[in-house]
């Protein structure tokens, strides 16, 4: 991003490269649908384009990157929320970034790996906001909690006493203290 | 994180990204500066033109410019030796160190935490208004007035006048470039421009009492702020930017 800043065009493929699959998976998750992650992606790359003459020299990318995303998000979300009754907001059920149902038996484990990641995907959506987000920042993301923290506009420990209430919620059973040091 | 194709984002995609960067990005940032500066420097040159105008042109506008050495509107001594440049000085520095405060982003393109810049909000007025009424009370300054002058609304036109193009440059410059916290960086960018404009002003006022720096010097800087937060939460925002194809 450094070198795309101070005008080399070929590096925006790198930047491209790095960043796309991650914000594309993040965004696609949240929207659930193709087009609408893809419309979203576009918008946060032509933030990140225009945005070019004041990067700040050596600042991290990926934070950044994905508070715009974020951000994209959470209005594009509302917006909708507006324009449509409130009966149709999609259940966690309704993932269409999971597999496509298959006319053959699965087996047992394949059946019981998708009714534990519904059930995941169920208490995920009873979390309040705030937990939801660092969770999926810090676990699914794979995030520092310094990045993470960035990207939701609050401090380390404040990210880690959510992540750590978040991982109770879902009754991990490697929950990490937030007084002890961090994992990432 | 899966690696499958319908988690990723289309060639098409790709190809579009690029070729949307190739044409379409912003001028690389050695040029950006250029302009940033030029900006910058432009904003602060027709900041001084209210005060030219409110102090120099029409001294009497509002109410009268009071000197040095005028007793005519109503000074019951001379201001005291030095209490303009001692005070102008002081603020001078605190005011570049709060445009820093404000305005730096540290090594993060998301800025300073809003806690951060909601604290500048809240203490840049409080320890201007310190350090003038302290240098006032030092000179035993702080309960001479002069007739009309005493409620400080010349010194609150010329703050608000000043501080506009300095608050327009600043919020014109970071536009959509804030995810997390566009009301408080707007906020702080107020407050800056109104510590920019306190320094002007305090070159030619010498009133010291508590009422008229609140209303003529603190009040401009608290209304700052708020423009700022309510501009700022409009044009600092991340937004969706237009469809470039």
């Amino acid at each position: 991003m450094d070198r795309y800043a101070a005008g080399d065009d070929a590096a925006f493929e790198e930047v491209y490269d790095l960043l796309a699959p991650r914000l594309f998976a993040f965004l696609q998750k949240h929207t659930r649908s193709r087009e609408k992650a893809e419309d979203l992606l576009q918008h946060t790359f032509l933030n990140i384009c225009r945005a070019r003459g004041t990067f700040i020299k050596g600042a991290p990318v990926l934070p950044w990157a994905f508070a715009i995303a974020r951000c994209l998000m959470i209005d594009a979300i509302r917006r909708d929320r507006k324009e449509r009754p409130r009966h149709e907001d999609d259940s966690p059920h309704d993932d269409p970034a999971a597999e496509p149902h298959s006319h053959e038996p699965a087996p047992d484990a394949t059946l019981q790996a998708r009714q534990t990641a519904r059930e995941i995907e169920a208490r995920l959506a009873r979390m309040p906001d705030l937990q939801r987000e660092a969770f999926e920042l810090v676990r699914l993301q794979g995030l520092s909690n310094a990045d993470a923290a960035k990207i939701l506009g609050t401090t380390v420990t404040a990210l880690k006493l959510r992540v750590f209430r978040a991982d109770q919620a879902l009754g991990r059973g490697c929950a990490v203290d937030p007084q002890d040091g961090d994992e990432q | 994180m899966t690696g499958t194709k319908d988690s990723q984002p289309s060639a098409e995609f790709k190809a579009r990204m690029l070729a949307v960067a190739r044409t379409k990005a912003s001028p690389p940032r050695r040029v950006a500066r250029f302009w940033q500066i030029a900006m910058l420097g432009g904003a602060f040159l027709i900041a001084v033109v209210p005060y030219i105008v409110f102090f120099h042109v029409l001294p009497d506008f509002i109410s009268p410019t009071l000197t040095g050495r005028d007793l005519a509107h109503g000074l019951t001594r001379e201001v005291p030796n030095g209490l303009l440049e001692w005070t102008s000085g002081g603020s001078f520095l605190l005011a570049m160190i709060v445009v820093w405060l404000a305005l730096n982003r540290g090594h993060s393109m998301l800025g300073r935490t809003s806690a951060f810049l909601l604290s500048v909000v809240i203490f840049t007025p409080v320890v201007l208004f310190a350090w003038r009424y302290g240098w006032s009370l030092h000179f035993d300054w702080t309960f001479t007035w002069a007739g009309r002058s005493w409620w400080g609304w010349k010194c609150l036109s010329v703050s608000l006048a000043t501080a506009l193009s300095p608050m327009a440059a600043f919020l014109t410059l970071r536009q959509g470039s804030d995810p997390n916290h566009p009301a408080a960086t707007g906020a702080a960018m107020g407050v800056s421009a109104g510590a920019c404009s306190w320094v002007l002003v305090d070159m030619r006022c010498p009133v010291g009492a508590p009422l008229h720096l609140l209303i003529g010097h603190v009040l401009p800087i608290v209304i700052l702020g708020i423009a700022g937060a309510i501009l700022g939460r409009w044009l600092l925002a991340v937004r969706p930017v237009r469809d470039p194809r």
